[in-house]
């Protein structure tokens, strides 16, 4: 278990390294910089602002200032908002997204587990049909439209709950929570579903019914260890998605987090936010990813095994 | 499952449910919710451009002059008078007595005077430097050609006058003075928190910000909400009614849009347009269309064939309807427009016209055919159209590609790019048609005419014309209002019959206004002073 830890760590320096240096150098290949504007700057004025960016400078010279300084935590100032450093951005706004993301899946878990348990449980009944119904619905409505939905049902039409903001309002977290969540509550109840019924026709748990252990035991004891290794597996990818995913939910409802920033500094040709804001979601995938990699490991003996 | 649902419905309903929306908070306690487009890039006047940050810092600092709210000649700001001397070149500004920066310092002329030479000084690397070019010197300062300031025509006379000195009379440089980058800052407070040139300083941070307009800074969170309040040392404390406002960020229309109908903003910066034509009918009492100095075009790359002859940029443009385009197209006021400036904004009416002559079109068309050689119709190179990714340049493109195919019998084709590419394409010259807004910095026909100069970074169509450089400069050298508008008027022929640039409809600035709110009245430059405004319900 330690070897597998020591290994990924070891690994994932060098990925964040390749991701970083590929980024450096792709979005300086993408036309337009950071000072173009609509109302064309005179070329003294722009000889001054890539002076006081450094991006004057040789391109290599460039990159080995940049790397240098992420190596102690620097990613520089934000082109696109002076006085704001890239690190106190991230700082800002990874608060946010990770409460948004936290429950959204906790919304997503609770919701996805128990209608896919149950469907599994009661098969080609009413409640297999109508929660896989919605589970189908939740993964073919895209978020974009989810939000405005909901938030014309209660915002506007009910009048219950605030349309847009976070920590401005009373409640204003519920929508944004539900809308995210909702998708991956969808994907968990399918992958639960699935697990659980794979796990409930093996003979094990026909031994468990015949040693006369109550169903509730069996559920919980014996077959949903095994049947949720798909949602644990799951869960690395689902946790990052959420937190670089979140940016429609964060625009829709005008919440300051990090995804508005991420994707904003794409066209803003930011470079070192676009940097600073790659590097660090790709150190969370890698970080999220080998979490359920070790959830996993210590849930299946079988993969353990194979170590 | 039914009674979980209820229970559910229920919570939120008393959690929620009995809450005052803000926009009802706001007339108690004469607190103003706005929507604000975007996150502001920062809130130094001197390194920041765009209309967000000029909402807010409009409530925060203060020029020597102020726009007039109700539209028309700037009004005294800092400066309570000035004289002009006879040959329009040297202006005495009189600082008002009691002017005071927000932490209580006495405001002095000689804060002017190093304000002007922070956004001067190369290294800052301000954006709009070019808005003080006309004052002596000011251009060969910031363009390194001088180091000594003291070379520059400003200078303090005494602690609250003010001396300018410009290189030809300017008569909207009053006009100037209200845009933000000509704005003061507090000298000590910049220097606490870095030097002259310094863009990182934090000294626009909340508890460090102190600038001398009718609100100061109380909180900024970022990509969430800034919130000003009134500043009781501010010389026309006694005006201002609203005792905080508060800003939001909202990039996405439609949530603004729904933000407005829930009562969390009492004024917002746009409108969705495809919402713009339904209201209209329907007659919203909310939304608000005011006149906007600004014009949307169509630059033509004169360095490329076959859009070097002048006859076939005719034929292009008197085949644009731009009524119908206007009225089935955009659909929310738009005004079509007959000349770049726009017409109305400080008093100048251009006398240019624009036929829509699909008959004259074809024939000048074929006239240019000859004169390039291009044996028919037929053998006319495919036109391409460059815009960037918006829904609605996209709708406008479309029918303009339609009328042009349909009018002139010619192939066009769309080009859609990211905002940075198309930026990028349109600054090499790398289009044949492409895009464009513009959008006047202060309200006199100067600020349109003058990019159409030879050589101007923001002319972008090759297109350059002695004759009209002659005008644009001569007209920038009088002092004779009118006869800087005739002048003006005949540059303006000139552009309008070589159509470098084909113009297409007058901005107009459309968006929803809650009926609680007073004295916010429309003018061309969309400049409303804080000082103006108060929530009262009828």
């Amino acid at each position: 278990m330690l070897n597998v830890l020591i290994r990924r760590i070891l690994i994932a320096i060098p990925v964040l390294i390749v991701v970083a240096s590929l980024t450096f150098f792709f979005i300086r290949l993408a036309p337009g910089g950071p000072f173009d504007a609509d109302k064309v700057v005179s070329p003294q004025v722009m000889k001054n602002l890539n002076a006081a960016y450094n991006l004057d400078a040789p391109l290599h010279e460039q990159y080995f200032d940049y790397m240098s300084g992420v190596v102690v935590g620097d990613f520089g100032p934000s082109f696109r908002y002076p006085g704001r450093s890239v690190s106190e951005m991230i700082y800002t706004g990874l608060p946010i997204t990770f409460e948004l993301a936290f429950y959204a899946l906790m919304i997503a878990v609770a919701l996805g587990i128990f209608s896919g348990v149950l469907a599994a449980l009661k098969r080609n009944t009413f409640l297999d049909y109508f929660p896989m119904a919605i589970a189908m619905l939740g993964i073919c409505v895209p978020t974009f439209l989810m939000g405005p939905i909901l938030v014309l049902v209660f915002g506007i039409n009910l009048e219950v709950l605030p349309v847009s903001g976070w920590d401005t309002l009373s409640g204003d977290k519920l929508l944004p929570s539900i809308t995210l969540g909702f998708a991956y509550a969808a994907y968990i109840a399918r992958l639960s579903r699935g697990g659980m019924l794979e796990v409930l026709g093996q003979d094990f748990i026909r031994t468990a019914r015949a040693k006369g252990l109550s169903e509730f035991s069996i559920v919980t004891r014996h077959a949903m260890q095994g049947g949720l290794l798909p949602v644990v597996s799951f869960m690395g990818p689902a946790i990052a998605g959420l937190l670089g995913g979140s940016f429609v939910v964060e625009t829709i409802f005008q919440i300051p987090g990090l995804g508005r920033f991420y994707v904003e500094a794409a066209f803003n040709r930011d470079y070192t936010m676009i940097l600073g804001t790659t590097i660090f979601f790709s150190a969370m995938i890698i970080f999220f990813n080998l979490l359920s990699d070790l959830a996993v490991l210590l849930l299946n003996p079988r993969a353990r095994e194979n170590l | 499952m039914k009674k979980i649902t209820s229970i559910f419905l229920v919570a939120i309903l008393y959690g929620c449910g009995s809450s005052v929306s803000p926009v009802d908070q706001g007339l108690i306690d004469q607190v103003m919710h706005i929507g604000n487009g975007s996150e502001p890039q920062g809130l130094d006047p001197h390194i920041v451009t765009g209309v967000p940050e000029h909402h807010l810092l409009i409530t925060m600092c203060e020029g020597l002059t102020i726009s007039n709210p109700e539209g028309g000649a700037n009004l005294p700001g800092m400066a309570e008078s000035w004289e002009i001397s006879e040959d329009g070149k040297t202006y005495i500004f009189n600082i008002r007595k009691d002017a005071k920066w927000s932490n209580g310092d006495d405001f002095l002329a000689e804060d002017m005077v190093w304000s002007w030479m922070r956004v001067l000084t190369p290294s800052l690397g301000s954006q709009y430097p070019d808005m003080l070019y006309y004052v002596v010197g000011a251009e060969e300062f910031n363009t390194g050609v001088i180091t000594d300031f003291s070379k520059v025509g400003v200078k303090a006379i005494d602690a609250k006058t003010l001396e300018v000195k410009l290189n030809n009379p300017t008569p909207f440089f009053l006009g100037l003075l209200s845009h933000y980058s000509t704005w003061p800052v507090h000298k000590e407070t910049v220097l606490e928190f870095g030097e002259i040139d310094d863009r990182q300083g934090l000294w626009t941070r909340p508890g460090n910000f102190v600038c001398n307009g009718p609100m100061n800074l109380k909180s900024w969170e970022l990509n969430k909400k800034i919130i000003v309040e009134k500043n009781p040392l501010y010389w026309d404390a006694d005006q201002v009614k609203l005792n905080q406002m508060h800003f939001y960020p909202v990039s996405d229309i439609n949530t603004e849009e729904r933000m407005f109908r829930a009562g969390q903003l009492h004024l917002t910066s746009t409108v969705p347009s495809q919402k713009c034509g339904v209201w209209r009918e329907e007659g919203n009492p909310n939304l608000r269309i005011d006149p906007y100095m600004g014009t949307y075009y169509y630059r033509a790359n004169v360095n490329v064939e076959p859009l070097n002859n002048a006859k076939v940029r005719k034929a292009l443009t008197y085949s644009i309807d731009r009524e119908k385009l206007t009225e089935k197209v955009t659909q929310c006021g738009q005004i079509p427009a007959y000349s770049f400036t726009p017409p109305g904004a400080a008093g100048y009416n251009p006398d240019t016209e624009i036929p829509y002559d699909p008959e004259l079109a074809r024939q000048l068309l074929s006239e240019a055919l000859e004169e390039e050689g291009i044996s028919g119709i037929e053998d006319f190179p495919v036109l391409q159209i460059l815009y960037n990714t918006s829904e609605d340049h996209r709708k406008i493109a479309l029918t303009i590609q339609q009328m042009w195919q349909q009018n002139l019998g010619i192939n066009v084709e769309l080009e859609n790019m990211d905002w940075k590419v198309y930026l990028s394409r349109q600054n090499s010259m790398d289009y044949q048609i492409s895009r464009a807004g513009w959008i006047g910095d202060y309200e006199d026909p100067n600020t349109f005419l003058d990019i159409m100069r030879t050589g101007r970074g923001n002319n972008r169509t090759g297109w350059s014309n002695q004759e009209f450089d002659e005008l644009v400069g001569k007209a920038n050298a009088t002092a004779d209002q009118e006869e800087r508008y005739r002048l003006l008027g005949e540059a303006e022929k000139i552009l309008i019959d070589e159509l470098p640039i084909i113009p297409v409809y007058t901005y107009v600035r459309s968006y929803q206004l809650s009926p609680d709110v007073k004295g916010y009245s429309p003018n061309y430059l969309d400049h409303h002073h804080p000082k103006t405004l108060y929530l009262e319900r009828d």
